[in-house]
Order: C-alpha cells, then structure tokens, then sequence
C-alpha cells in the first residue's frame, strides 16, 4: 500500500508578541491609559529593559494606582 | 526612528518601573507614626548622599579617561565635575538635621547602612567603571528627576507635627533641585548616545528605583516589628 504523502504544511509563524503585551501582561503597566508616545516609548524598549521590568514586577508587587503621590525627592 | 529626546524617553521608562516606589513611598509619608519613622528615614538618605560627590567624581575620572576616544565621555565629565561640587557638604547637612532632632552625630556615622543602600549605590561604581559612566544618569533622574515640592513637605510636617529642624535640608532641596533635574535633563539630550548607552542608563534607573523600594520598605518592616515585639 502506497504510504500517504507527509502533507508538509508550512509551520505556522509565531505571532511576534509586543512589549506592550508582555508587560501587560505581566501586570507592569495598563496600555488602556496610554498614549501614541507611550506606546512608542514601550515598543522602543530592548529584550533586557523588558526583562528588567517584569522581574521587579515579581520582586516588588503591584502598586496601586492614581493615587496622590507624596515621594519627597531623595536628592543625590 | 524615535522622535523622543533622550530625556522623555527616560522619563517614559522610569513611570513603567516606579509605581512599586511610590507606594511604598505613599506608605511611609502617610504612616500614622510617621515621628518614629522620620529619623530612619533621614539615616538611610544620609547614607546614600553621603557618597554622592565621590561617586560622581568617580564617574567623572572614568569618562575622563575615555574623553579621548570617545564623545559621551567628553561631554559627561565636566557635567560631573560640576554637579560633584553643587552636591559638596549636603551629607553634613542632614547629619546636622538628624542631630538637631536628637541624633548622636558619631552614632550615625559608625552606624551600618543598609545592603539596599549599599547596593543602591554600589551598582553605580560598577557600571561607572566598568561599563559606561554615562550609566549615572539613570541613577541622577530616578533620584533628582522629580523633586518634592514646598508645600508637600510643610504638609506633611504639619500633619505629623514633626520638627522644621528635620526638614531644613530637604527644604532646601525643595528649591535647588528642579534647577539640577532641569540641568541634567538638557545636558541628557545633547549627549550623542548609542543605544546600547541608552539601555545602561535605563537599567540604571530600573536598579535604583527597585532599591529604593528596599530600602524604605526595610524602615516600614522594622518599625513593624519593633511594634509588635513591644
């Protein structure tokens, strides 16, 4: 009996995830309150600023948000 | 190709990274026994400040080293240079201020800072020396990119009932330092950067920040746990 022909379907490209999406997801940031600059400025950031982001994600927890900030500058 | 200054986009990526510190920065100015924690507070800056002017000169002599081969060196060196002096002495001012709240000058200095202060900055010579001093910059914005303002600090004093004699430094901080974020913000963009430049002074900024979140997160654990062992 004739083997069937392997069908050699081309592997599906990976769908290349933004940085936006990463951190989205990671819980770094919300991209509904962004602005066409801020996404800019995200979409612009290297593998290792990303990377960087997400871990102190991870390390420090989520901060809650829109609140009246009182940081006093630490001055150098 | 980005059409933002070397400034905004710093900017940019600093808001991603430092939600973590405001609220942890929230949460110590809002302290319900923010008078116990005060002075912790005023050792840990004492603690980082009081390595400013030699870690600024130290990343001066790097990037004076490269000047020659290199056009961010020889722009960054004398801008070092300068801030190093703006910067001499205010480590003795908040010691003044500590003491002037009851602190014991000799009992501060000989105190051990923390490993988050000490990393904080620690960071900051490895990458001076060793990478890039352009690094510093990341390190500069994070701390001096976004000064607290007057009335911030009479309220906060006067909520808490603290002492002006605590503040007199940040006070004066209040007024010098958007004059320094504004400088190093301008000297920032004229600097012809590589991306990978760009990319160390972010990380820089990344670090600092995360460190400062230590660092006061260590004053509020302890003032924590003293209370409870009380």
């Amino acid at each position: 009996m004739a083997s069937k022909a392997k069908s050699k379907s081309k592997p599906k490209a990976k769908k290349k995830t933004s940085n936006v999406e990463v951190l989205e997801s990671a819980g770094v940031l919300v991209s509904e309150q962004f602005t066409d600059a801020d996404r800019k400025t995200v979409e612009s950031l290297s593998a290792s600023e990303v990377s960087v982001l997400v871990k102190m994600r991870k390390k420090t927890g989520a901060a809650p948000e829109g609140q009246h900030h009182l940081r006093p500058n630490v001055f150098v | 190709m980005n059409s933002l200054s070397h400034s905004k986009r710093l900017r940019g990526k600093i808001r991603l990274a430092e939600p973590c510190l405001l609220a942890v920065s929230d949460q110590f100015w809002t302290h319900a026994h923010l008078g116990e924690i005060f002075p912790e507070f005023l050792f840990m800056m004492h603690s980082i400040i009081r390595s400013s002017v030699s870690l600024l000169n130290a990343a001066a002599d790097a990037a004076q080293r490269r000047a020659d081969s290199d056009p961010v060196s020889r722009k960054i060196a004398d801008y070092y240079r300068s801030h190093a002096l703006e910067e001499t002495h205010h480590d003795d001012w908040l010691l003044d201020d500590l003491v002037a709240i009851g602190g014991d000058r000799s009992e501060v200095l000989a105190r051990m800072p923390s490993p988050a202060v000490a990393s904080l900055v620690g960071a900051q010579y490895y990458w001076a020396l060793h990478v890039h001093p352009v690094s510093l910059f990341g390190y500069l914005a994070v701390l001096e990119g976004n000064p607290s303002s007057l009335k911030q600090l009479s309220g906060i004093r006067a909520t808490h009932k603290l002492a002006a004699e605590g503040f007199r430094t940040m006070v004066k901080h209040a007024r010098l330092d958007p004059h320094h974020r504004d400088e190093m913000f301008a000297q920032l963009d004229e600097l012809p950067l590589t991306a990978a430049q760009s990319e160390l002074i972010a990380l820089s900024a990344f670090h600092a920040i995360e460190h400062l979140t230590l660092a006061l997160d260590e004053i509020l654990d302890s003032h924590r746990d003293q209370r409870k062992a009380s």
